[in-house]
């Protein structure tokens, strides 16, 4: 949680030092930076991880919900 | 019968989404995917709808409904288990509100099978800060479990999330993101159906998994992805810690490669490897005097291997234009090395996903 926090706080801090302009975000905008996995790919996977590995997480998203495990 | 009032109420969900299309100029999407998965005693083959739809002028709705065909040659992975077909269904929509820089949302799920139902909530909010250089999102979730073995119910399950997410932009071609994940379970986290050998010498005997009612657990994933504009290749590379207090430990690092080919075609190439020690408790067999007793491949230590594989088209390449030139086909093949009895595993995706105005 003390890692997070100092993550937070170092992206916080150091945010001003590195502006990109809306203008030079046109690849920053494409979709494989923004999103390159569909939502049914991407759930089937985190599905898939649920059910064969016992430490699914970090994808901002609840897991479980199925008889799977 | 389930499937059936499942799948109706899913259509009437979709068909409901159709109908909020009627004001003009919105864009949206559907996408249609099936997959196919298969390791050494378990085939399951899920078709799934996606849409997504514009919802007036600052409102995003999203929805799903997708259908588990599971056949298995055990209800839990034992060798000494009877094989079994299954049908699970699942729905869930969301909505998105955009406030200028910020952004507040919600989604539900429910899933049914005949063993198990369960639903859940999620809200979150999401602020850019900084000219949009830094994103902070939080994500708060709930759910609740009923398990039934065949029809008898042998418990409950309730689930709390809190996820917090940051995302800095560090260049014009590179993007970092850092996601944090705690979840809570508290309730049944047995398989009523899974059996553990307990040796009690000189005949050893089979008796019910039996875990902790209760799990805290905690993943952080890092991602940075970056574009190289000369030779239009994306890079993703992730890495992913998680602990909780069963005892396991698992680092999971990732790479993908996604590369354009014109416009109008892409090649990603994904690579995944999983490491995990076992829950404390976990043997492949216990003690009589063994209080806490599982022999789920989950909680084991073992490896895994993932190499994916995905092809992306669009309509364009075959001569349409406009809808239709904007058309995406995917196809996905996948395969999953796996040191434990689960198995090899591989998984086939086709996908058509369909933009629209309305």
């Amino acid at each position: 949680m003390r890692f997070l926090l100092a993550v937070v706080v170092l992206s916080v801090t150091s945010a001003g030092c590195a502006v990109v302009r809306p203008h030079e975000r046109q690849n920053l905008a494409r979709p494989s930076m923004t999103a390159d996995r569909a939502p049914g790919e991407a759930r089937f996977d985190q599905h898939k991880s649920g059910a064969r590995e016992g430490a699914d997480g970090g994808t901002g998203e609840p897991g479980g919900g199925c008889g799977c495990n | 019968m389930q499937l059936s009032r499942g799948s109706v109420a899913a259509l009437a969900l979709v068909a409901g989404l159709c109908g909020l299309t009627s004001a003009a100029g919105a864009d949206g999407e559907l996408m249609f995917r099936t997959v196919y998965y298969k390791e050494k005693a378990t085939r399951v083959e899920q078709p799934m709808l996606d849409g997504r739809f514009d919802a007036g002028e600052h409102g995003s709705v999203d929805a799903h409904l997708l259908i588990d065909a599971i056949s298995s040659a055990s209800t839990a992975s034992s060798a000494d288990a009877e094989p079994f077909d299954e049908t699970r269904v699942e729905v869930g929509t969301g909505y998105t509100h955009t406030l200028g820089t910020y952004q507040l949302g919600g989604s539900a799920r429910y899933s049914t099978e005949p063993d198990y139902k369960s639903v859940y909530g999620t809200i979150r909010g999401q602020a850019e800060l900084f000219e949009r250089n830094l994103t902070l999102g939080v994500t708060l979730g709930r759910g609740h479990d009923d398990i039934n073995a065949l029809t008898m119910p042998v418990g409950e399950l309730e689930s709390y999330l809190a996820s917090a997410s940051v995302a800095q932009i560090l260049s014009p071609d590179t993007i970092a993101s850092l996601t944090y994940d705690l979840t809570y379970l508290s309730g049944y986290q047995e398989n009523p159906y899974r059996r553990v050998v307990q040796a009690a010498s000189p005949i050893p005997t089979q008796v019910g998994e039996n875990v902790p009612d209760q799990r805290t657990r905690h993943a952080l994933a890092a991602t940075v992805r970056r574009f190289y504009e000369p030779t239009s290749t994306t890079l993703v590379a992730s890495y992913r810690y998680y602990f909780d207090d069963w005892g396991v430990r698992a680092q999971t690092p990732e790479v993908r490669v996604i590369q354009d080919a014109g416009d109008t075609m892409q090649v990603s190439l994904r690579y995944r490897y999983h490491h995990q020690r076992a829950a404390e408790f976990y043997q492949d067999s216990y003690p009589m005097d063994a209080v806490l007793l599982t022999d789920d491949q989950k909680l084991s230590t073992f490896d895994a291997h993932t190499i994916t594989m995905k092809f992306a088209v669009t309509g364009a390449t075959f001569g349409f234009a406009d809808r239709l030139g904007s058309v995406i086909g995917e196809l996905l093949v996948e395969y999953n090395i796996v040191h434990n009895d689960f198995g090899n595993a591989g998984v086939a995706h086709a996908a058509l996903t369909i933009p629209f105005e309305y």
